[in-house]
C-alpha cells in the first residue's frame, strides 16, 4: 500500500477523521468491490442455466449474466464525475441519484429477488451485498456535502 | 406383477415406494421452482418436451433411476430418449421394455410411436412377446411396426458361437421368427399392382438384408413358411450392389441362382481363393436353392449340372448366340455356355457395355450419330484398356477379344441407326434458348431413369438380329403381368412423379426395367425379332428348356392380345404442365405455345411436339432414307400444330415417286413435283427446313443417280 494510502487509513482508524481523496477511493472500490462479487455469483448461476441444455432455461441465462449491466454503468458513470469533481454539488447530486436509482431497482425488481432465491443452489446475494454497498456510498456522500 | 414391475411400479402415487415418492415429489418441485424463476424474468415455464430433448438433461441418463423418473412423469418422450441413449445400459432398456410391454400405458405409448414401438421390438426378449396384449394395442399399426422391426432385425449379425447374445448389435433368431410369424403372408408377399410399389417389398427388403448379413437359415424358413422369394421391390436410390439392381432389390432367388457355379465348386481348388464372405454366402445360396427345392417354389433352375445338361446349353452348342434375362438369373446359363468351345465370345450386353456405355451419354450419343463407324472404332478401343477378356487363357483370350470388337462394332452401327429416341436425354431449354445444365427433356418428362440403357438394350435385340446370332431369353423369374401393364404402371409413375411437384421438386420418375423393355419390344416386333432358322431371333426359355412352336404360340398370341389392350387402356403417357417445356416449345415456334388444347392433352402435346421435333431433326439428318416414313407415321402431333404442313408427306411421296419413275418422267415433271416440294418444305418451320430439304428433296435424287450410276456401269 502506497505510504499516502497507509497514512489515511490510519487516521481514519485511530483518529476517526477521513481524507477526501480515501473518501472518493474508498466509495469507487466498495461499489467495485460489491459488484464484482456479484457478478461473480451470477455468472456462475448463468453457466448453470446454460449447461443443463434446457433451452427456456438457457435463453435467460444471458440475462441473468447482464443483470447488473444498466445498473453498474449509471453507477460507475455518476462516481467517475463525481471523483473527478467531488467539490462540485451537481456531480454529488448526479451519483446520490444513481446511488437511489440503484436502491430502487435492487429492492423492486423481480429478477433480482429471482436471482437471490434462485432454486439451482447457487448462492446469489445481489440485493444484500450491492444494497449495503449503496447504503455506505449514500452515507458517505451525504457526509460530504454536509461537511461542504 | 413381474419383477421387473416391482422394480418399476406402476405409476399411481398411492403404490409408489416411499424413496420414489419422494423422489418424484422433489422433481415435481424442483421443476415447480424452476419456473417460479422463469416466471420473475418474464420467461414461460419449461415444457415437458423440453426437458426430454435437452442434452444433457439431469433428469437423463444412464441409469435406470432416471429411466422410472421418467416412467413416473409419464414423460414418454423422455422414455424415448433414455432408451435410444447409448450410454443407457442394457438391464435400463430391458427394464423399460418389459415394462412398457406390461402396462396399457407403455403398449398405448408404443402404438403411438411406431419408430419407437418397431427399436423396441427389434431389441425384445422373444419370451416376452409370448402372451403379450401388445399386438391388439397396435391395432392396424402392427404390420407397419413389425415390419420396422424385421428389417432392423435383419441387418443385424449373427452372434459369433458361444458369445452371449446383445441384441442390440446381434440377431436373435428366436425373436426373428417370433416376430416374423405375426405377419400374415399377404402381408410378406403383398400383392398391389405396381412394380416396385413401396407396400410390395417386405419379403424382398427383408430377404435382401438377411442376404447381406449371412441369415441364411431365416431365409430358409421364409421360404418353409411361404413367403415369396421371387419378386423384386424398388429400392431407395438407382445403385447396384448388395442384392440391388439398377434401383431394385432383387429377389432373393436370383441372388441365389446366380451362385449356382460356386455352389458346384465348394470345397475344390476352384473355392481355395474366395473371401470368408464369399465363403459363407455360397454356402448359404445352396442351402436357399435346397429350400426352394424342397417347397417346389423354385422359379430357377436349382442345380448347376441342371444347367449344365439344359436344353438351352445343349442348343447354344449347336447355335451360338447371346443370353438374355434377368442378370442374376441367366447368369449361371452364361458361366455355362462360357465354358463351352462355342462360348468364347460376349454372350450378353453386359460384356460390350465397357463400348456400349461410352455412347450413352448426350455428347457420346450425337458423336456416334455424326460419324457412326469412327465413334465406335474410338469407343471400342477405349473399352479394350479394360481387361475384358480376364477370365481367358490366352489363346482364347485373343479370341475372346477379336469377337468383342466384332459384336462392339456391330450392336453400335445397329444403335446409331434405330430410331434417335434417345435424344430426349439432351438439355431442355433455358429462358435464354440456352441448354439447362443438367436437366434433360427425359428429366421434365419423368422418364429419365435407366431410359438410355434400355433403349441400348432394345438396340441389342436388333443388332442380334440383323448379325443372325440366336437371342436366348430367360423367363425364370420374370411375372408376364408386369410386362403386360409395363405402359399402365410406367404412366402411374410418370403421374405420381407430376402430383410430387416432378423435376423442379427433385420428385422420381418412372424406373425402367431393362428385362421387361426388352420383352415388350419382342412382342411388339414378334415378326421381325422372332426365331426363324439360319436368321436368328429371340428364342423364349424356362428352366432350360426351350418354349416348343405350340407352346410359344400360345403365350405369345395371350401375351399379345393382353398387352395390346393393356396399352390401349393405359393412353397416353401424363405429362408435367407445358410451362415445364416452353422454352424448348420456343425454339420451335414462338407461337405454338398459346395454340396447345386445353388441359391435359395439351400437356402431353406440348411434350411430344419437343420430343418428336427432336427425333425428326436426327432422323432426317443421320437416316434421311427413313424420315419420310417417320414423317408420315409418327408426326401427327407436329402437322396439327402446323409446324410441318399437313400436306409435306404427301408431296414428299409423290415427289419420290416421280424421281424413282421407270422409265424416267420427264424433266419438266421432276422440276415442277420439286418446286412444290421445295414450296411445302418452306412453310416448315425454319429448324425443320435444312434437315427435311436433305432427308426428303435430296435423298430421292441421290437414290436416282446412284442408280443411274449403277445402271451405266
Amino acid at each position: 500500500m502506497p505510504d499516502d494510502a497507509a497514512r489515511a487509513q490510519w487516521v481514519t482508524r485511530v483518529l476517526g477523521y477521513t481524507f477526501a481523496s480515501a473518501q472518493r477511493a474508498q466509495a469507487a472500490s466498495q461499489w467495485q468491490a460489491a459488484k464484482d462479487s456479484v457478478d461473480a455469483q451470477l455468472r456462475t448461476l448463468s453457466d448453470l442455466l446454460r449447461k443443463t441444455g434446457i433451452r427456456t432455461l438457457a435463453d435467460v441465462s444471458d440475462e441473468v449474466a447482464g443483470l447488473l449491466v444498466p445498473t453498474h454503468v449509471s453507477m460507475t458513470t455518476a462516481l467517475l464525475a463525481y471523483d473527478k469533481e467531488p467539490a462540485k454539488p451537481e456531480t454529488r447530486s448526479a451519483a446520490l441519484a444513481a446511488i437511489t436509482a440503484a436502491g430502487k431497482f435492487l429492492a423492486s425488481d423481480e429478477r433480482v429477488d429471482a436471482v437471490d432465491t434462485n432454486p439451482f443452489g447457487v448462492t446469489v446475494s445481489a440485493a444484500a451485498t450491492l444494497g449495503a454497498a449503496l447504503r455506505d456510498l449514500q452515507l458517505v456522500l451525504t457526509r460530504r456535502g454536509a461537511e461542504a | 406383477m413381474s419383477d421387473t414391475k416391482k422394480k418399476l411400479p406402476v405409476r399411481p402415487v398411492a403404490e409408489l415406494k416411499p424413496e420414489e415418492a419422494r423422489a418424484q415429489a422433489k422433481l415435481q418441485f424442483q421443476v415447480n421452482q424452476a419456473n417460479l424463476f422463469l416466471a420473475k424474468f418474464k420467461r414461460p415455464p419449461i415444457p415437458l418436451q423440453e426437458l426430454a430433448a435437452s442434452e444433457p438433461d439431469p433428469r437423463i441418463g444412464a441409469s435406470t433411476e432416471q429411466a422410472r423418473d421418467a416412467y413416473w412423469g409419464g414423460d414418454w418422450e423422455t422414455i424415448r430418449t433414455v432408451y435410444k441413449s447409448p450410454e443407457t445400459p442394457i438391464e435400463a432398456k430391458d427394464a423399460i421394455r418389459a415394462m412398457m410391454l406390461d402396462e396399457d400405458a407403455g403398449r398405448q405409448a408404443l402404438a403411438n410411436d411406431p419408430d419407437l414401438a418397431a427399436v423396441f421390438l427389434s431389441t425384445a426378449d422373444p419370451d416376452t412377446l409370448a402372451d403379450t396384449d401388445l399386438w391388439a394395442a397396435l391395432g392396424n399399426k402392427k404390420t407397419d411396426v413389425i415390419a420396422a422391426s424385421l428389417m432392423t432385425i435383419a441387418k443385424k449379425q449373427p452372434a459369433p458361437n458361444d458369445q452371449p447374445l446383445d441384441r442390440e448389435t446381434q440377431r436373435d433368431p428366436a425373436l426373428f421368427s417370433v416376430l416374423a410369424e405375426q405377419l400374415t403372408l399377404e402381408a410378406w408377399n403383398d400383392t398391389s399392382n405396381a412394380i416396385g410399389a413401396r407396400k410390395r417389398g417386405l419379403g424382398p427388403r427383408v430377404c435382401m438384408e438377411l442376404w447381406r448379413s449371412h441369415g441364411y437359415d431365416e431365409i430358409c424358413a421364409l421360404i418353409r413358411s411361404g413367403v415369396d422369394t421371387s419378386v423384386a421391390a424398388r429400392a431407395e436410390g438407382s445403385g447396384t450392389g448388395g442384392g440391388v439392381r439398377t434401383g431394385f432389390v432383387q429377389p432373393v432367388q436370383h441372388l441365389a441362382a446366380k451362385c449356382l457355379r460356386d455352389i458346384a465348386s465348394i470345397d475344390t481348388e476352384r473355392s481355395a481363393d474366395w473371401t470368408s464372405f464369399a465363403n459363407r454366402q455360397v454356402r448359404g445360396a445352396a442351402k436357399i436353392n435346397a429350400a426352394l427345392e424342397a417347397s417346389d417354389t423354385a422359379v430357377t433352375l436349382t442345380k448347376w449340372k441342371d444347367v449344365q445338361d439344359s436344353d438351352m446349353i445343349k442348343e447354344f452348342q449347336k447355335n451360338p448366340g447371346t443370353i438374355w434375362g434377368f442378370e442374376e438369373v441367366r447368369q449361371s446359363y452364361v458361366d455355362a455356355a462360357h465354358e463351352t468351345p462355342q462360348g468364347v465370345q460376349p454372350l450378353r450386353m453386359m460384356e460390350l457395355w465397357k463400348a456400349v456405355e461410352q455412347a450413352l451419354s448426350a455428347d457420346g450419343y450425337d458423336a456416334l450419330l455424326a460419324n457412326p463407324k469412327a465413334a465406335a472404332d474410338k469407343y471400342i478401343n477405349a473399352a479394350l484398356g479394360n481387361d475384358l477378356a480376364e477370365p481367358y487363357a490366352d489363346k482364347d483370350k485373343a479370341t475372346y477379344i477379336a469377337n468383342f470388337k466384332r459384336d462392339a462394332k456391330a450392336f453400335l452401327l445397329e444403335f446409331a441407326a434405330q430410331v434417335p429416341k434417345a435424344t430426349v436425354i439432351r438439355p431442355a431449354r433455358d429462358a435464354t434458348g440456352g441448354a439447362r445444365p443438367g436437366v434433360s427433356v427425359a428429366d421434365i418428362a419423368g422418364v429419365s431413369s435407366q431410359l438410355m440403357p434400355g433403349i441400348a438394350c432394345k438396340a441389342g435385340l436388333w443388332w442380334a438380329k440383323n448379325e443372325k446370332k440366336p437371342v436366348y431369353y430367360i423367363l425364370d423369374g420374370v411375372d408376364m403381368d408386369d410386362v403386360v401393364n409395363y405402359k399402365t404402371l410406367k404412366n402411374q409413375a410418370i403421374s405420381n412423379f407430376i402430383d410430387a411437384g416432378g423435376q423442379p421438386a427433385g420428385a422420381q420418375g418412372h424406373h425402367e426395367t431393362i428385362t421387361l423393355v426388352e420383352i415388350r419390344e419382342i412382342l411388339k416386333h414378334w415378326d421381325e425379332l422372332g426365331f426363324t432358322p439360319g436368321e436368328g431371333g429371340v428364342r423364349f426359355v424356362e428352366k432350360g428348356k426351350m418354349l416348343d412352336s405350340q407352346d410359344l404360340a400360345d403365350k405369345l398370341a395371350d401375351w399379345q392380345t393382353r398387352m395390346r389392350d393393356a396399352d390401349t387402356a393405359a393412353g397416353r403417357a401424363p405429362a408435367p404442365e407445358r410451362q415445364e417445356f416452353k422454352h424448348d416449345l420456343d425454339a420451335i415456334d414462338p407461337a405454338v405455345f398459346a395454340k396447345l388444347a386445353d388441359g391435359e392433352e395439351g400437356d402431353k402435346d406440348a411434350r411430344d411436339i419437343v420430343r418428336k421435333a427432336n427425333y425428326l431433326i436426327n432422323f432426317a439428318n443421320t437416316r434421311p432414307q427413313y424420315a419420310l416414313k417417320y414423317l408420315m407415321s409418327k408426326c401427327d402431333v407436329l402437322r396439327s400444330y402446323g409446324l410441318i404442313p399437313v400436306g409435306l408427306p404427301t408431296t414428299a411421296v409423290a415427289f419420290s415417286g416421280i424421281v424413282s419413275r421407270d422409265p424416267p418422267a420427264p424433266k419438266s415433271d421432276v422440276e415442277a413435283a420439286e418446286r412444290e416440294l421445295v414450296a411445302e418444305i418452306k412453310r416448315c418451320r425454319p429448324m425443320f427446313q435444312k434437315p427435311l430439304a436433305k432427308a426428303i428433296l435430296d435423298q430421292p435424287l441421290i437414290g436416282r443417280d446412284r442408280v443411274k450410276a449403277a445402271l451405266r456401269q
